[in-house]
């Protein structure tokens, strides 16, 4: 039998109080195993068994204080009943626990054979991200940046090829090859940027209307009559004929209307422009117009007679087509597009009677012309065009 | 060769040393008769006598005021402190002297001295007895500090520490002293004090520790394979500064994915100097953020808090996840 005295559970702490017995009298206990929780002024501490045996007296109840170096407890029966009862700290409690560690000090050497979960990819985490916006696995990806590095230039080489492979792989099921295409030139590549880029930054609102053109004479010059209608509505609201700069969120008000008129041509859209047209009699228009109309088809016309237009007459009715959402072409804030001329029956003072309509399209950039000024515009013009 | 714990691996270099380097001094607080408060230097006082192992008053300012005298005079004195939470009175000594002696004096004297400290959470102590602010002393110029996790990287770090010529903060992990045994060649043979040690082979992530959490680290790595059998390569850290950033990259270029997991407060603990010289280097390869698991930016809790404290398995394995499910 051995009688296991208090341990000092701090640093010179004269006592513990018992909070806690896990062995009772005449318990088998294993070296190691708890048996009593103690409270010390600073923790809560379990004191192991020193060794195994039988407990053959208990100290104290709970509640009861010990002081240090006074008996706690008597174990007997066990084996190395003259062993020490040092827990190998004087603070805490420490673990034993029976692992083996199997290792070498100096761990283990990697296998320079490993195969790499990267594949030695090197690119930035911008890099990366744009690759996986585009779809773009960076295995497939030659770095061309400095020791193999991913540049934006090497995604955007990839996403061509992807985007050819892709065209290919869909005409190729139509019996259509690469070969079939044809790429934009002159004109028509103008057309595709001037577009693209007036469909990026315009805010477009279309309003569409008729003006009756019952009362007009036989022969009328429905171009001249539409060029005179600009000039009123115009001047009931300048800031349609204006340029606006996006950059500077600035508008530029002109006091002359150059008036480009659009014209169908086999390579494409032309705009010929029509300078300050209220400084022009009729007749000089219709012969500049026509001049226009010359050059146009035999591709003579001067660039500069395309330059600069503040406002846009669209006549798009001389086919088919009755209404349109005709795009403004920065840095002109609106467009005008004339459909084709029709016939509606009118119920005049009780009489039916069918007369001519003229069908009006006007598309105005919202970010500078309010919806009243579009309106208020189109009034002027049918005004004009319904008078005699 | 018996299998034997880390504070057995201690006692075991501090022995080795001791016989074959006579200026070897040790001095500390009850070290001698009593064998300090884990019981480290056991049995030396009695072998090596009291001109060698030194008990000291209770004041750790002149315990490390001595050690930098007895070392700039040529002897190695290894000093014990009881709990790194006591070290702190000592700082103006080591920051102020022993980490400065041999640029103070362009070479004439340095500072061959280990200063030994117990350190971490886990073994329910009061308050002061598990700091782990391994932080403070690696961000000193002058020091080393190094960190065992096992009985054999125990014997073969600290002497190294001890051959050293200059001062090394030798941090014990608490928790780790009796918890595993291991075989250890006691021949006196060194581990490299500049070196980080792989543990696991892997290629989906790395996983950095050191000092106790490696138990929790290995752990989640286990489950990782279990779970979704998937590599993770661990590594020790070991030596915290210098910082072997080499071994590091390595397996960050490998893997692209990093979870650093230690005890210490989160902030402007040595995780966060690793995740930067990592994303500084190993920018390029990095396929998800680099993260830490740590303790909390709050002093260590004791009692039934403490557990909550330490990072757990659970906590490790959530941020693996988290990190591997990055795209």
């Amino acid at each position: 039998m051995t009688t296991f005295n208090l341990p000092d559970l701090g640093e010179g702490l004269p006592d513990a109080e018992i909070r806690e017995w896990y062995v009772q009298l005449n318990d088998y206990i294993k070296v190691d195993e708890p048996m009593v929780a103690m409270e010390t002024a600073k923790a809560l501490v379990d004191i192991p068994a020193p060794f195994s045996g039988r407990v053959t007296k208990l100290y104290g109840q709970v509640g009861d204080i010990i002081k240090t170096g006074e008996a706690l407890i008597d174990i007997g029966e066990g084996d190395g009943q003259t062993k020490t009862a040092d827990q190998a700290t004087v603070v805490g409690n420490l673990q034993r626990g029976s692992h083996i560690i199997e290792e070498s000090p100096r761990g283990i050497q990697t296998k320079q054979t490993a195969i790499s979960h990267q594949r030695g990819i090197k690119a930035t985490p911008a890099i990366r991200a744009l690759a996986k916006k585009l779809q773009i696995n960076l295995n497939d990806c030659k770095g061309t940046g400095p020791d193999g590095q991913i540049l934006v230039a090497d995604i955007e080489k990839m996403r061509q090829q992807k985007s050819i492979k892709e065209v290919s792989s869909l005409t190729h099921s139509q019996q259509f090859s690469i070969a079939d295409y044809e790429p934009l030139r002159g004109v028509r590549r103008v057309m595709s940027n001037v577009m693209k880029q007036a469909h990026q930054s315009i805010v477009p609102v279309t309003l569409v209307d008729d003006a009756d053109i019952h009362a007009w004479p036989e022969k009328t010059d429905i171009t001249l009559r539409l060029i005179r209608a600009v000039m009123a509505a115009c001047q009931r609201e300048p800031r349609l004929n204006a340029w606006f700069d996006e950059s500077q969120l600035a508008l530029c008000q002109h006091s002359q209307i150059d008036l480009g008129i659009a014209m169908d041509a086999p390579d494409g859209l032309f705009v010929p422009v029509l300078k300050n047209i209220a400084q022009e009699s009729a007749v000089n228009l219709r012969r500049a117009i026509d001049k226009f109309k010359a050059e146009v088809k035999n591709r003579s016309i001067s660039p500069d007679a395309l330059l600069n237009p503040t406002f846009v007459l669209s006549n798009v009715g001389v086919f088919a087509g009755r209404y349109a959402t005709p795009i403004v072409i920065p840095p002109m804030v609106a467009i005008l597009a004339v459909g084709r001329m029709n016939e509606k029956v009118i119920i005049e003072q009780g009489k039916v009677n069918v007369h001519k309509q003229l069908p009006l399209s006007l598309t105005v950039d919202h970010r500078v012309i309010t919806g009243g000024e579009a309106a208020r515009f189109l009034s002027a013009l049918i005004i004009d065009l319904q008078a005699i | 060769m018996a299998e034997i714990t880390l504070i057995e691996a201690i006692t075991q270099a501090l022995a080795y040393e001791m016989s074959v380097d006579k200026e070897v001094i040790l001095l500390g607080e009850d070290i001698g008769i009593n064998g300090g408060v884990f019981r480290a230097t056991t049995e030396l006082f009695k072998k090596f006598g009291a001109d060698r192992v030194l008990d000291t008053p209770l004041a750790e300012s002149m315990i490390a005021g001595l050690s930098i005298g007895m070392a700039t005079q040529g002897l190695k004195p290894i000093a014990e402190f009881q709990f790194m939470g006591f070290s702190y009175p000592a700082l103006d000594q080591i920051i102020n002297h022993a980490a400065r002696f041999r640029n103070r004096t362009r070479g004439r004297l340095h500072c061959p001295l280990v200063f030994r400290m117990p350190y971490g959470a886990g073994i329910h102590a009061p308050e002061h007895h598990s700091e782990s602010t391994e932080a403070i002393y690696a961000h000193i110029p002058g020091l080393r500090t190094v960190i065992p996790s096992s009985p054999a990287r125990a014997y073969g770090l600290l002497l190294a520490a001890i051959r050293n010529p200059d001062p090394v903060i030798f941090l014990e992990p608490t928790r780790l002293y009796r918890l595993n045994k291991q075989k250890v060649v006691d021949m006196g043979e060194a581990l490299p004090l500049d070196q980080s040690f792989i543990l696991r082979e892997g290629s989906d992530i790395t996983l950095i520790s050191w000092g106790s959490m490696l138990q929790e680290t290995l752990l989640a790595a286990d489950k990782l394979l279990q779970e979704k059998k998937m590599h993770a390569e661990v590594i020790d850290l070991a030596t915290i500064k210098p910082l072997d950033i080499n071994t590091l990259l390595t397996s960050v270029e490998k893997t692209g994915r990093c979870v650093v997991i230690h005890e210490a407060a989160r902030f402007c603990g040595v995780g966060a100097e690793i995740v930067a010289q990592l994303t500084e280097k190993g920018f390029l390869f990095l396929q998800a953020p680099i993260q830490r698991v740590t303790g909390y930016d709050v002093t260590v809790p004791y009692a039934q808090l403490e557990k909550h404290y330490l990072p757990s398995v659970t906590r490790i394995y959530n941020v693996i996840e988290q990190t591997l499910e990055f795209t």
